[in-house]
């Protein structure tokens, strides 16, 4: 039987106001994980909120994994008050993979904390090419740190870091030469990617997010519309090829 | 310890059953199969249905508002395909049912008829089409047509699942026994709603979803003791159970067996811990047979 795990809480680091990367002990997770899958996490002990919180694997280091973490409401909240030594609740790792392993030269779109599941899939590339956007620099999270492992391009809206403007404005020149795109974002950064990618006749695969409660597949709550009818967000993604997602 | 319990002709291991809607044989590795007393399948529809606009879920206070919109193959690709899944799991199967017409009952348990399933619920938490989108549950003279057609239409064991929007929930109860039902249970969720202020609209896809979790328990446990208390039939209770604590209250009340919904979305092996909790409890109260449980419930003299 899957159970969940009682992962001990390693680290806790902000990197700004709102966003904090939580370091977790647990060695079947870490050592299971792919780029592109999640794990489904209690907030507290008790029922309140009631609800897990999906996130995605920002990164695994030996024993451990990583989650990149926006404080959005209660349930993220009480995530950020948690202390070395506490222990969660785990449920992963959940979801399908980006298939980074069928292509040769992948561009990857990251938009503010859509970075989270795309800075794992940097760490299994050889040094590939970062699209990374944000409103501002506050919210290129992890900058540093990535540029010793892609050639990050970054982008913000108001100009204080790298160039001013979207991060798609200028995907479809950056986009000459590789044979895939790997993105996560805010849904309009994703609508955008996915419609360039098939002008250039490039295939995309998006990281979606949706509310959700188990994460395995059984309430089909998660519900996002493709081509091929309703799929869940939990067990036929997060990644999904951008081409039959109805966003 | 004998924790078997028997809803009419259906003998159960324990009295923990999987409520519809949250288990799929795809998931079934994250759950005790061992620790079920038997599993109700997602409902089946007579033909194939796509489901609801997301967003599908908002978690509430204590709550969970859902509005799938009961999403699912159809009746021919279910038999087909997902109930031999769901036969292979060597837990007594209990298809859950639902229909756009009163019509629609008879025919469905018709078709699962020498399948091996332990018997059927009635999903009566859904619109009447012929009845302006009526919940079928809503009224107690429809529920019994229902219950007594699907009765004469197959030998199968049925349990009507009553809906808390029913007019009168003891009437309604009554009427599914006077139709033949081998058990009752009760509640689906509570029709509910949630409004994003800045939009002005709902937010979730459809205008109202059913409300399940914590939220409804101690409505749903006063429900299950009303009817407990009024029909002859076993009555398997539902609704916000989250532990041994919430189960036993709800045998206590009346209930034969128990459903546990909402909480296997948060803990897929809650089935495990809540068997444990009764055992313990049963141990420290050195109780040896569960049913000197059930309606056990102690009323003072000015309760009544």
């Amino acid at each position: 039987m899957k159970g969940s795990f009682k992962a001990k809480v390693i680290s806790k680091r902000f990197l700004s106001d709102d966003v904090f990367l939580l370091k977790l002990r647990e060695p079947i997770i870490a050592e299971e994980s792919l780029p592109g899958q999640f794990v489904n996490l209690r907030c507290s002990s008790i029922y309140e909120p009631l609800l897990r919180r999906p996130l995605s694997i920002y990164d695994v280091e030996e024993d451990n994994f990583l989650l990149l973490i926006r404080i959005i409401g209660k349930g993220t909240k009480l995530l950020s008050l948690v202390r070395e030594g506490d222990e969660l609740d785990v449920l992963g790792p959940l979801g399908n993979p980006f298939p980074y392993r069928m292509y040769k030269n992948p561009l990857l779109v990251a938009g503010g904390i859509g970075i989270a599941p795309l800075h794992f899939l940097l760490k299994k590339l050889s040094f590939p090419i970062l699209l990374f956007g944000a409103r501002s620099k506050s919210e290129l999270y992890g900058l540093e740190d990535l540029t010793k492992i892609a050639r990050v391009i970054p982008f913000t809206e108001d100009g204080s870091e790298g160039e001013r403007g979207l991060v798609t404005t200028r995907l479809k020149e950056f986009l000459k030469g590789h044979d895939v795109i790997f993105a996560c974002g805010p849904m309009g950064m994703l609508r955008e990617v996915v419609t360039i990618a098939k002008d250039v006749g490039v295939p995309s695969y998006i990281s979606l997010e949706e509310r959700m409660a188990c994460g395995f597949g059984a309430c089909l709550g998660c519900a996002v519309k493709t081509k091929k009818g309703y799929k869940m967000v939990c067990k036929d993604g997060p990644v999904m090829p951008g081409e039959e997602v109805i966003i | 310890m004998k924790l078997s319990i028997q809803l009419g002709n259906l003998v159960l291991e324990n009295p923990i059953i999987i409520a519809s809607g949250v288990f799929s044989p795809d998931s079934a590795s994250y759950f005790p199969i061992e620790a079920i007393g038997a599993i109700i399948t997602k409902t089946v529809t007579p033909r194939p249905r796509e489901g609801n606009p997301p967003p599908r879920l908002l978690e509430t206070a204590a709550g969970l508002i859902n509005s799938i919109g009961l999403q699912n193959v159809g009746i021919e690709r279910f038999i087909e395909e997902e109930l031999p899944r769901y036969m292979e799991l060597g837990v007594p199967i209990i298809v859950s049912i639902s229909g756009e017409t009163e019509a629609d009952f008879p025919l469905m348990a018709e078709r699962l008829r020498g399948k091996g399933i332990a018997g059927i619920e009635l999903n009566l938490s859904c619109p009447n089409v012929q009845r302006g989108g009526m919940h079928f549950g809503r009224d107690a003279e429809t529920v019994f047509r229902i219950v007594r057609e699907v009765k004469d239409a197959s030998s199968l064991w049925v349990m009507p699942k009553l809906t808390p929007q029913a007019r009168d929930i003891v009437e309604t109860a009554l009427a599914g026994e006077e139709g033949g039902a081998d058990a009752i249970s009760l509640v689906n969720t509570f029709l509910a709603m949630a409004i994003d202020i800045r939009a002005r609209s709902s937010r979730l896809g459809t205008l109202m979803g059913g409300l399940s979790g914590p939220a409804i328990k101690p409505i749903a446990l006063r429900m299950v003791y009303e009817v407990a208390r009024a029909v002859r039939i076993p009555v398997v209770g539902c609704g916000g159970i989250m532990n041994a604590e919430d189960a036993l209250e709800f045998l206590i009340a009346g209930a034969s067996a128990v459903e546990i919904g909402t909480a296997c979305l948060i803990n897929p092996s809650i089935p495990a811990e809540i068997l444990d909790g009764i055992r313990k409890f049963m141990e420290e109260e050195g109780i040896d047979d569960i049913r000197e449980l059930i309606g056990s419930l102690k009323i003072k003299p000015l309760d009544i």
